[in-house]
């Protein structure tokens, strides 16, 4: 049965119906946001602990949903927050140990058991690694996903142009990283 | 509608074979208007069934769910082609690589996710009151060992230091006059009788040589050049050793 959003948070109000509603959630948005958690953070295992507290999250934070957005912009939010909080983490225990964090997650691109480096897709990975975070985020969205900047602007908060700038600026990046290597 | 009898009347007048009212030939099934309506029924369902057989198989099969997501791919599409005209401007080379992601994900992952999710809210929530409690516990437990411990080292450290300031304080305090005063000479004697090891070896402090020592007579065996440069010296080494401090 093929549910809108405003069809699944009606049922997920309804305590009679609310958990059928709650997986139904899931098995509609998981796919989508697995995939946007990935990119960020590379690791399956990291992937899937992040993807659990996100739907967790969503859980307690449902029934409070106002729907001034999108339900799929909401999650896609929570999701990419939660990314930003990774990573920030991630970065400061690298910098602890005095290491560098951005090689920490080409390392683990390396580490994959299907990477192959003279591949132009395992290459594309590498190179998106040397974008800042944001804009690592703001590309992946745009590149892979093909999102139009009107709803990037909306998950992110951000004006479409800076968004834009932002998407133009790492394509370029990326290109001469690839040209280059 | 006229009525039976005056049909049976006109006939009468008008033939006498067919005035006796004769029956029809044609015999009907037994049962047949009992079962009437459910034979009617079945075969109105069979008709339904081979409309919705003609309907439903096409000569070209169709992906299930293709006219659900037939807008979504459409507009996915779209979305694409705008992303590809945008790259064709600002970096080509990115349009000749794939878009698909080149990681991986273990088979039935999502098929299984929601199971575990549902675990994990239910648990999260269980879970969420021990964890408070395992913290508090945790974090009581640790803050008693450090208090412990700074008890501990606390007890040995200050015990010391108090001791040696009291030590001190104590011989700041004490009036040696006044307690000489107050020792009889009886008990001096009998303390130096007692003690006499510390003076009898004033040999091993003075040395043998000095025994018989006349200060007196000493000094003046010295001349006044000597005696000048032991006194320079001797303020010299004073000088030194207070620099040196």
């Amino acid at each position: 049965m093929h549910l809108d959003d405003k069809e699944l948070l009606d049922l997920f109000r309804d305590s009679s119906t609310k958990e059928s509603a709650f997986e139904a959630i899931i098995k509609k948005f998981q796919e989508r946001l697995y995939w946007h958690i990935r990119k960020m953070v590379i690791n399956h295992d990291d992937t899937n602990d992040m993807l659990q507290n996100v739907f967790i999250k969503v859980w307690r934070g449902l029934e409070n949903f106002r729907e001034d957005s999108q339900l799929y912009t909401w999650l896609y939010r929570i999701a990419t927050n939660e990314c930003l909080t990774f990573l920030e983490q991630r970065k400061k225990k690298a910098t602890f140990s005095l290491e560098d964090d951005d090689n920490g997650l080409s390392n683990t691109i390396k580490a994959d058991q299907n990477f192959d480096g003279n591949k132009l897709e395992w290459k594309l990975q590498l190179a998106i690694q040397t974008l800042p975070e944001r804009q690592r985020l703001v590309f992946n969205l745009r590149y892979y996903d093909a999102m139009p900047y009107e709803k990037m602007s909306k998950i992110l908060e951000t004006s479409e142009g800076a968004l834009k700038a932002s998407y133009h600026h790492a394509a370029k990046k990326i290109e001469q990283y690839i040209l280059n290597s | 509608m006229e009525s039976r009898e005056t049909i049976l009347s006109e006939l009468k007048a008008t033939t006498t074979i067919l005035d006796k009212g004769i029956g029809l030939p044609y015999f009907v099934p037994d049962n047949y208007f009992d079962n009437l309506a459910l034979n009617l029924q079945s075969v109105i369902n069979n008709t339904d069934i081979i409309e919705e057989k003609v309907l439903t198989i096409p000569d070209f099969a169709i992906p299930d769910g293709y006219f659900n997501n037939l807008s979504n791919t459409i507009l996915a599409s779209i979305d694409r082609n705008e992303v590809n005209e945008e790259l064709s401007l600002i970096a080509p080379t990115l349009i000749t690589i794939s878009s698909s992601v080149p990681y991986q994900v273990s088979d039935n992952y999502f098929d299984n996710f929601s199971l575990i999710n549902n675990q994990s809210t239910n648990n999260s929530t269980k879970a969420k009151v021990v964890s408070i409690y395992k913290k508090k516990w945790f974090q009581i437990a640790a803050a008693a060992s450090v208090a412990g411990l700074i008890a501990v080292s606390g007890y040995f450290i200050a015990d010391k230091t108090i001791g040696v300031n009291n030590t001190y304080a104590s011989y700041k305090s004490v009036d040696v006059q006044g307690s000489v005063k107050k020792v009889s000479d009886d008990d001096l004697e009998k303390y130096l009788n007692s003690a006499d090891y510390l003076t009898s070896n004033t040999d091993v402090i003075i040395g043998d040589e000095n025994e018989d020592l006349n200060p007196k007579q000493e000094i003046k065996s010295v001349s006044d050049n000597e005696l000048r440069q032991y006194l320079k010296e001797a303020g010299d080494s004073k000088k030194t050793v207070k620099k040196g401090i």
